[in-house]
């Protein structure tokens, strides 16, 4: 008996068919290779920020949470009267503005003048840095129409000779503004002739204010009174 | 060939399961340092401080324990409060400057440790190891005295209010977290420029990721957060920090 074979169909290769399943498995590769650092992470970020499994009490919580509002509460009181009471001012120096306070009301802001950052040098054997100095700073003298007595820098800085500390020519009139308040070291919180130089950092470390700001900072700050500059 | 591809994809695996792990190998130092340094407090922790409604008033309490601490120290110091998305400058418990921050980018990592070590490490104000700007903290300009009145006329000083480089700062905290502060608008190409140098700066190196890979030591991972606040602040803050800067975290 002969038996009849049927031909077997051709087998046909599908050549997009073929690209496009080993382009599907690249890209999960690719994505699973990529996502797989980011998995890894958060699970691990999963792991470590798990809640404790110990059981905890209401009353316990209860009892926690009131002792903790109670110790905060403690707590803000003691940083509230770090504040001062009183008028103190603020001065930042890269913005060269300043604000007046009262407490924890602003009772004005506007524009100043601080440090030019100028080094000044004199040869080898003297310089002077012309910077406002940070920190906290209190009120030493307060000065209606201050006389500047001129340092030697003054006469350094304009080509003229030193003279001996005494002489007339230290002493200049109205330059100052009506007044002048001391934060120690020659440093003063003055007016200014240069008012458009206000909001510049122009000055010798000194604090410059328009005039009606200086007189509102003289009216308000006493002697004692903190200056916080930044 | 075969072995060169295989022992490719298993470099390449081996550095991505690293890269995956290596927030948790910070984690783990970081309790392994409170272990070694705090003990007492690692035993005594007590595990109420880890039910949310808790672990707020703890983390507060911490915070506000932590500024009146500093308020004892003579410096000006950073205080980042991003729960209300503001950085400060305080002195003496007075806060003197205030910069609301338009965007933050808190680690993930840092969100996901547990109270018991956020408190171990952000219980005390934190110091600064290291700063990195791309502006000048301090603007000096050197001059030469002038030898007469006319020379001084000639050479009369006038402020240069143009110098506004874009602002960015990376401060390294002694944990091993980066508190990047950066300008809050790019509108310039330049600034663009400078923020991806900037970045690029902190990022390992390929021929450190590789050495770790092979030496299998775990990739480097530093936990960061990123602040954006306006250019002027960020100079302003800088200008402000002293030589041994410390900061208040909270969030």
């Amino acid at each position: 008996m002969i038996e009849e074979i049927a031909p077997e169909s051709p087998v046909i290769v599908n050549r997009h068919r073929r690209v496009l399943t080993w382009t599907a498995y690249g890209l999960l590769t690719a994505i699973g290779l990529l996502t797989l650092p980011w998995i890894i992470e958060k699970s691990t970020l999963a792991i470590i920020g798990a809640q404790s499994t110990e059981k905890v009490e209401e009353a316990q919580i209860a009892n926690l949470t009131s002792q903790l509002q109670n110790e905060l509460g403690i707590l803000e009181k003691k940083l509230t009267a770090k504040t001062p009471k009183g008028a103190y001012m603020i001065v930042n120096t890269a913005a060269n503005t300043f604000a007046l306070y009262r407490g924890s009301e602003l009772i004005h802001a506007d524009k100043c003048s601080t440090g030019s950052y100028v080094l000044l040098k004199n040869g080898d054997n003297q310089e002077w840095m012309f910077k406002t100095p940070k920190g906290e700073f209190r009120i030493k003298s307060r000065t209606v129409a201050p006389v500047w007595k001129k340092p030697d820098w003054a006469f350094v800085e304009e080509g003229l000779p030193i003279p001996s500390m005494n002489h007339s020519s230290r002493f200049e009139y109205g330059v100052l503004g009506d007044y002048a308040l001391g934060l120690g070291d020659g440093y003063l919180i003055h007016g200014t002739l240069y008012q458009r130089f206000l909001g510049l950092p122009v000055t010798h470390g000194c604090i410059r204010l328009n005039d009606a700001n200086l007189k509102l900072a003289y009216e308000s700050l006493k002697n004692g009174s903190k200056v916080y500059i930044y | 060939m075969k072995i060169t591809l295989l022992i490719i994809a298993f470099l390449l695996l081996v550095f991505l399961i690293q890269l995956g792990i290596a927030p948790a190998g910070v984690a783990r130092q970081w309790r392994e340092k409170l272990e070694a340094n705090d003990s007492l407090y690692m035993q005594n922790y007590d595990p109420g401080y880890e039910i949310p409604e808790v672990e707020a008033l703890a983390r507060k309490k911490a915070f506000v324990e932590a500024q009146l601490e500093l308020a004892e120290d003579d410096s000006i110091h950073l205080i980042v409060n991003l729960r209300d998305s503001a950085i400060h400058l305080a002195i003496h418990g007075v806060t003197i400057h205030t910069s609301k921050l338009p965007a933050i980018e808190n680690d993930a990592l840092l969100k996901s440790i547990p109270n018991k070590l956020y408190l171990g490490l952000f219980s005390d104000p934190v110091a600064i190891t290291s700063i990195q700007s791309t502006i000048v903290k301090e603007p000096i300009v050197e001059r030469q005295a002038p030898k007469d009145p006319v020379e001084a006329a000639l050479n009369a000083y006038e402020p240069d209010t143009l110098i506004q480089n874009p602002a960015y700062i990376r401060l390294r905290l002694v944990h091993g977290i980066d508190l990047v502060l950066e300008q809050h608008s790019n509108p310039s190409f330049a600034e663009q420029w400078t923020r991806f140098r900037f970045r690029q700066e902190s990022r390992p190196t390929v021929g450190s990721r590789v050495r770790r890979m092979i030496s299998f030591r775990g990739q480097e991972y530093t936990p960061t957060i990123r602040l954006k606040l306006p250019a002027n602040d960020i100079r302003a803050l800088y200008r402000a920090l002293p030589a041994q800067p410390k900061v208040v975290l909270y969030y």
